[in-house]
């Protein structure tokens, strides 16, 4: 009986990785060239995008909270980058600043860390719900993306030799390994929040935060650093990502990364992340954010039309709460179960039958 | 780092100097369906700057596509009693209401780029040719195909009317060549990111995909950035729409042709004609004017600017 129990257990704790498994078996088997290195790699390159900023979207979750501005911080993330690759930063005296490569990606990364400490700093101080400052900064940074250029994309950031700022394209397309500069991104923030949340304080504040946050305040953890650093954590995602668009596309375009909050809290909700907060991990983000970019690039190999493509994955999103909610309650079952079974092995023999 | 002086060049208004001195005419309301693409900034360019030439003030909004808001901006246009609105409508059927409630109000509209199927209630509808232009750039794809192989259609969203059409148009060219193999059908939203993201997966599942036929130019120049970072020049990619990108794409030769979409020129018609009816009560001679789009290839793509040719 338990035993039964127990085998549930494990599978439902490693749904999103079996869902996984599910979705590359069910296109190896419809679309020939699925299960290709060269194909794996670049829908691997895919999931890079949305994987870094559901790994962002986790942290911020955890402590119970939600960014709603990620997709918008990238698309400003790529303006930015595409005005320093293009006309530089002027300067008061008339002068013009050009960077080079990595110099416009670390400006880029400190502007999307500046606009998540905004985020952390009105919600902490300000005591605004993180739905609405982070809703509120979804606007402000897409306006701010389409003022930059009057609403018009920065084309052909290959940079000038003269200017020294040539290369910009390797960041989105280039190899290491073999393997893509995104993925290896992903990977590395993969460790970075894999070992934030598991092998550091500033984790278990977290988990503390979203778990209860008035026993964490009363139990003396720093709350408001813990939350101002999940927002500007999550704002160097999206900048990563969108400085990984633009480098791909070559291509600044304000709309970037419209609806890719959505994608990332989709992915972040399938690796059994609870929305309240407290309960989650990264490492199920990164499998999540696998099913949702697979099964949307299955379904274009496969010639599903895109209107299906939303509705399947609006099914799948939902089926996997549902899964965890069930997963949840079987959970609190078991302990309850063992509790029970604890207690009668801890009674004497005799005493059992006296209640 | 490197630093370096330029002259800062201030930027001159001169379109507002001649408009000053005309008579006060009123305001022009202009509502296209987004200033982020380079299509619809254009054609909100030309409807301001004719109607600024013509003694009028403007105001430019866009509507995201949303038939709600453009139903509370035409809402607010009555509120404000403008002389007339020019829209590019969010939804073909969805509109109508919106347009008869300001033609009730008595503020005319002039319907630009997208059509609706009722007659009498928009003062004139000035449409591309999509038709034409599909059908002009399908025939440049197949003649670069020489008439055979496999090929990929992008859309760029079916639930614009105008995507259709042009889809429709390319397969009544294209399915003529029996030889000409269709192995992949995707709507790309229209976006550059998602060209590119539905081109990467297209060349996995099919390799030896000769050709790309799109629905619009973001999409075109999405397929094109999937074909470099997957180091395939072989294949030939067409587009609609001629923006300034696309031009420089045609120049480069990554892309083959697109048809330019004449933007401008419809919006600065279309204010032209609801002057005539606001000045003088002309109507314009008929309800619905439909201008070519123009092929653009490499010997002609040095006159495109803005969505207007330079003659």
């Amino acid at each position: 009986m338990n035993q039964k129990y127990m085998i549930y257990m494990y599978l439902l704790k490693a749904r999103t990785f079996i869902a996984l498994l599910l979705v590359i078996a069910f296109f190896s088997v419809m679309v020939p060239n699925f299960l290709t290195a060269s194909n794996l790699l670049i829908m691997t390159q895919h999931v890079a995008i949305t994987g870094l900023l559901a790994i962002g979207m986790t942290l911020v979750i955890l402590t119970g909270g939600i960014d709603l501005s990620v997709g918008a911080v990238a698309g400003i993330c790529g303006m930015v980058a595409g005005a320093l690759l293009t006309n530089g930063l002027p300067l008061w005296n008339g002068d013009i600043l050009f960077f080079n490569v990595p110099e416009v990606i670390l400006c880029v990364a400190i502007f999307g860390v500046l606009v998540g400490l905004v985020n952390g700093a009105v919600i902490t101080r300000f005591g605004v719900a993180p739905f609405i400052c982070t809703l509120g900064m979804m606007y402000v940074a897409r306006g701010s993306a389409l003022l930059f250029n009057d609403g018009s994309t920065y084309p052909n950031l290959n940079g000038m030799e003269a200017l020294g700022n040539t290369g910009f394209a390797t960041l989105g397309s280039g190899t290491l390994l073999g393997v893509y500069l995104p993925i290896w991104l992903m990977i590395g923030f993969l460790v970075l929040g894999y070992w934030l949340t598991t092998k550091t304080p500033l984790g278990r504040y977290i988990y503390a935060i979203g778990g209860n946050e008035s026993a964490a305040r009363l139990a003396g953890v720093p709350i408001v650093k813990a939350k101002i650093f999940v927002y500007a954590f999550s704002g160097l995602c999206a900048a990563f990502v969108g400085l990984i668009v633009a480098s791909q596309l070559q291509t600044a375009h304000p709309m970037t990364g419209n609806m890719f909050e959505m994608d990332a809290i989709g992915a972040t909700v399938l690796g059994g992340t609870a929305l309240a907060g407290g309960r989650g991990r990264v490492t199920g983000s990164i499998i999540g954010a696998f099913v949702i970019v697979f099964l949307a690039d299955g379904m274009v190999m496969m010639g599903v039309s895109d209107f299906w493509q939303m509705v399947i994955k609006g099914v799948v999103i939902v089926t996997a709460v549902v899964v965890d909610q069930f997963q949840q309650k079987l959970q609190s079952k078991v302990i309850l179960m063992r509790r029970h079974e604890e207690k009668l092995a801890a009674l004497p023999p005799n005493g059992a039958t006296s209640s | 780092m490197k630093l370096r002086k330029t002259l800062l060049t201030a930027a001159t208004l001169t379109a507002l100097s001649f408009a000053a001195h005309a008579a006060e005419k009123g305001t022009i309301m202009i509502m296209v369906n987004s200033l982020d693409n380079p299509y619809y900034a254009s054609e909100a360019k030309g409807a301001s700057e004719k109607a600024q030439a013509l003694g009028y003030k403007t105001t430019v909004l866009s509507h995201g596509e949303d038939v709600k808001k453009q139903n509370e901006l035409i809402d607010t246009a009555i509120g404000k009693k403008v002389q007339g609105i020019i829209l590019d409508n969010a939804d073909s059927t969805a509109s109508v209401a919106a347009i008869e409630k300001a033609k009730k109000a008595g503020i005319p509209v002039v319907l630009i780029n997208r059509e609706i199927p009722v007659d009498d209630v928009a003062l004139e509808q000035i449409t591309h040719n999509n038709f034409q232009a599909g059908s002009e750039v399908a025939n440049v794809f197949v003649e670069k195909m020489a008439e055979k192989g496999k090929y990929a259609e992008l859309t760029c969203n079916l639930a614009d009317n105008n995507c259709v059409t042009r889809s429709k148009s390319f397969h009544q060219v294209i399915d003529q060549y029996p030889d000409m193999v269709s192995v992949a059908k995707q709507d790309a939203k229209g976006t550059l990111i998602d060209g590119k993201r539905i081109m990467d997966s297209i060349l996995q599942a099919h390799p030896d995909v000769k050709g790309v036929i799109c629905g619009n130019g973001p999409v075109a120049l999405g397929a094109i950035a999937a074909l470099k970072a997957a180091n395939r020049s072989d294949v030939i990619v067409v587009g609609i729409d001629g923006s300034n990108d696309e031009r420089d794409a045609v120049k480069a030769g990554t892309l083959q042709a697109t048809v330019m979409l004449q933007a401008q020129a419809i919006a600065a018609q279309g204010v032209t004609d609801l002057d005539n009816y606001l000045q003088k009560g002309e109507k314009p001679a008929k309800q619905r004017v439909m201008f070519r789009g123009i092929l653009i290839t490499q010997d002609n793509a040095d006159k495109v600017q803005d969505f207007n040719i330079k003659s």
